[in-house]
């Protein structure tokens, strides 16, 4: 065989490889893969359900370190795959600059980092078909939480029977508080405002700048849960029925898994894609 | 009529503060009799105003179904405003904090679920006040760490009774409250006892004039001149009782309560003391029957009976078990009364054995004593009769059988009599000697021709003969006496043919025989009193 057939014969198995992972990942798959990683302190329970789309545009992506953990939810919107490829490519970046042992110690600066970097590789990537996502991301060392997100992912931690929403999301209600709270708005505008839930932030925007970061990191306690859901989930179900679905007895994957199909048996007209996930403190 | 000859005034101030909305409410209602204040504090972070009005409201209904001030009535719409948010179609949970005041324009009750509270004032000094249900954390408060979100959030909600909790539900509910005129009760909620302390509140309301806006405005005041960085909803009420209901029916309905309890004491007392004496007689009864029971037990395991029965002590032992089978049929103890039905019996049979030969040895020794007796009798009989001999023979005999039966006592008698008897029999014996020789010397004398003699010494042996009741000499004395009375008429008669020949001589010894006979009798009557040995009239 001569050189130039080997080269052939190389790069035709590597796009049968990248095909073959290709059409994998094109599977739109309900259930979540049963990561249960109940290594000493944590266990995790993660699901999705593509609704009524036709794309699966939520993505996850976990990275346990032995010093804690570090999980990350995109919601993605946008024409086509685009939406979706906004999300992979955040929880992609999210990895990568999580790899570095440094970034645990120092959530704030690198969640700011990461975002920045996500926004930038999705723009890149998505030149004309724009795509955007909602990223919420959670890190969880020495049983305390640091969090930051963009977007409408909610982060929540489960305390007393009673579920705490901690982050206030990129929407326009949350908009209005705060700028009536800064005195900008009037309390008429802004309670005329409160019953809407459009995104005025995310990844994957030109002048994309705010970032929720936490101010204080959350003190957890143990036997604790931590949800992060994109909003097919808590717009859909009432946060009583969370509630309730984590107060019964279960693994964490069960639990996730619950949720959604909550969400499933819901009536209700076009569904959004709906992705939870579950992470036990211990 | 209450409400209207009181006077009851309320006002109160509800603002959202900071926050976008106001999720407290206050509301009330008077009626004719009653009154009802309800304040509440939604506790929901959403912009959700509906948590403390749909409580609110839910305590109106159940109020107005039945206007009460009781306990239970208080309760009841406690309850129900719990079940109302419980039940509520909400996106989440929904909690809230309520206090409500029931009054009958006299007394006052209130209730509570939370963290509203209440202060009840007196002329200047707090009277009551409710207490919050909250699991504050004061370490917590007192370390003053930069706190999270959650840590805050808890802080604030942490309580372990509010509506909507749904089961574990308690509420508090106070005593029943007499009010006075010039009292004044204030509700408020969170967003006032966070900014303002206790001791403000009360200094503002110590000073209260009559009208509750002025109250309430200073109240306001106040919060806003401290400008807390988060001020919430602050809601604020105040009730001035400026006159209370007075009812002119008191003392009468005061009296007939009174009779009625006393009537209610007496009757509980009278049935009290029966069913004591009840009690008091059937423990008597009962300690009566354990008793007799334990006895029955001691009885039958005891071998009393049968060491009576053995002792011969049939009435007693039969007694006893007469007393046990009586016993134990009342205790219904069956065996212990076959038991005693068997030992009964066989007493009866020892019994009866022991009778007969009881009976048997009772009739020898009757007998024995009858016969002693008789012979007694008998020797006393002839003792009497002067047969002094067969006295002690009978005597004998006696005294034999009274030693026989052991008799002591009789026998002892019986020696006496016979001692005496054989002393008269001996005297008798002495005695019949004596009436020997004078039969003897009399019949010297019939033999001498001294016939007159003879009779008299004859007289003499008789009359002794009589004495010792010889009777049978004193016969043979009388034959001899015969014979000497026909000796003599013999003698006479040979006499007389004599005297013919001498009548002079036979006339003249005829008066001196008759004369001699005469002096004899007389002599012999003398003689006769002159009784002795040897005494003859010769």
């Amino acid at each position: 065989m001569t050189l130039l057939e080997l080269t052939i014969a190389i790069l035709f198995l590597i796009m049968l490889i990248l095909c073959f992972m290709r059409v994998l990942l094109a599977l739109p798959h309900r259930s979540g893969k049963p990561s249960q990683n109940s290594i000493d302190s944590f266990e995790i329970g993660t699901a999705k359900t593509i609704g009524d789309r036709e794309v699966q545009e939520d993505e996850y992506g976990t990275n346990n370190f032995g010093e804690g953990l570090m999980v990350v939810l995109a919601d993605g919107q946008g024409k086509l795959h685009s939406g979706r490829i906004a999300s992979l490519t955040s929880i992609q970046v999210f990895q990568e600059v999580f790899q570095l042992r440094e970034a645990f110690y120092n959530p704030q600066y690198y969640f700011g980092k990461a975002f920045r970097r996500a926004n930038k590789e999705v723009l890149q990537k998505l030149a004309d078909n724009r795509g955007t996502a909602s990223v919420g991301v959670a890190l969880i060392r020495d049983l305390t939480l640091y969090y930051a997100v963009v977007g409408n992912i909610k982060i929540a931690v489960y305390r007393n029977r009673e579920l705490v929403p901690i982050s206030a999301g990129h929407t326009i209600d949350m908009l209005a508080k705060q700028k009536y709270q800064e005195g900008k708005l009037t309390k008429q505008e802004t309670v005329a405002l409160l019953e809407n839930h459009r995104l005025y932030n995310f990844v994957g925007r030109d002048g994309f700048r705010d970032v929720e970061v936490f101010d204080t990191p959350i003190v957890l306690r143990t036997g604790e849960y931590v949800l992060l859901m994109s909003d097919g989930v808590y717009e859909t179900i009432r946060w009583r029925d969370i509630e309730e679905c984590l107060g019964k007895e279960g693994s964490c994957q069960s639990k996730a898994e619950a949720l959604v199909e909550m969400v499933d048996q819901k009536r209700q007209n076009d569904k959004d894609n709906a992705s939870v996930i579950v992470i036990r403190v211990y | 009529m209450r409400k209207q000859n009181s006077s009851f005034q309320t006002d109160f101030i509800s603002e959202a503060g900071i926050d976008l909305t106001n999720n407290d409410y206050f509301a009330y209602v008077e009626y004719d009799k009653y009154a009802c204040y309800v304040i509440a504090d939604g506790l929901n972070e959403e912009p959700d105003p509906m948590s403390a009005s749909l409580a609110s409201q839910a305590v109106f209904l159940k109020f107005q179904e039945h206007p009460s001030m009781s306990r239970q009535t208080l309760g009841a719409c406690l309850r129900a405003a719990d079940k109302a948010l419980c039940e509520a179609e909400s996106r989440e949970l929904l909690k809230a904090s309520i206090t409500v005041v029931i009054t009958d324009f006299v007394n006052m009750r209130y209730g509570y679920l939370g963290n509203t509270r209440l202060r009840h004032y007196r002329k200047g000094f707090v009277i009551n006040q409710s207490h919050d249900m909250s699991l504050a954390n004061e370490d917590a408060k007192q370390q003053r760490l930069p706190e999270d979100t959650l840590a805050e959030h808890e802080e604030r909600n942490n309580l372990y009774s509010y509506a909507g909790q749904g089961r574990g539900l308690a509420p508090t509910i106070s005593q029943k409250i007499k009010l006075e005129n010039g009292d004044v009760i204030a509700l408020y909620t969170r967003g006032i006892w966070e900014v303002l302390e206790a001791k403000e509140l009360d200094s503002i309301f110590v000073e209260a004039v009559d009208s509750p806006q002025e109250t309430l405005k200073e109240v306001e005041k106040r919060i806003l001149e401290k400008q807390p960085k988060q001020l919430e909803n602050y809601t604020c009420a105040a009730i001035f009782v400026n006159k209370v209901f007075l009812d002119p029916n008191r003392k009468r309905t005061i009296k007939k309560i009174i009779i009625i309890s006393i009537a209610a004491v007496l009757i509980m007392a009278i049935l009290a003391l029966a069913f004591c004496f009840f009690r008091y007689q059937r423990q008597k009864q009962l300690d009566e029957l354990n008793r007799r029971y334990t006895n029955t037990i001691e009885y039958i395991q005891d071998s009393n009976f049968d060491t009576l029965a053995a002792q011969g002590d049939y009435e007693r032992a039969e007694e006893k078990y007469l007393e046990a089978k009586n016993l134990a049929t009342r205790v219904y103890f069956e065996a212990g009364r076959q038991d005693a039905m068997n030992s009964l019996d066989d007493l009866y049979v020892s019994r009866n054995e022991t009778e007969q030969g009881d009976v048997a040895a009772a009739q020898s020794k009757a007998s024995n004593e009858v016969s002693a007796a008789s012979l007694v009798a008998e020797g006393d009989s002839a003792f009497a009769k002067g047969d002094y001999s067969t006295a002690n023979v009978y005597y004998a005999m006696a005294l034999e059988k009274y030693e026989e039966l052991g008799d002591t006592a009789h026998a002892g008698l019986v020696q006496s009599k016979s001692e005496s008897s054989s002393q008269k029999a001996d005297a008798g014996i002495l005695k019949e000697q004596e009436a020997e020789i004078y039969l003897q010397i009399g019949s010297d004398h019939e033999a001498a021709g001294e016939m007159l003699d003879a009779k008299k010494q004859y007289l003499f042996a008789k009359n002794i003969y009589r004495e010792l009741q010889l009777d049978d000499k004193v016969a043979e004395v009388d034959g001899l006496l015969d014979l000497l009375e026909v000796s003599m008429a013999a003698n006479k008669a040979k006499a007389e043919a004599e005297s013919f020949a001498a009548e002079r001589e036979a006339a003249a010894a005829q008066s001196e025989a008759a004369a001699q006979t005469e002096a004899a009798a007389d002599d012999g009557k003398t003689a006769k009193n002159a009784i002795g040995p040897g005494v003859s009239t010769q």
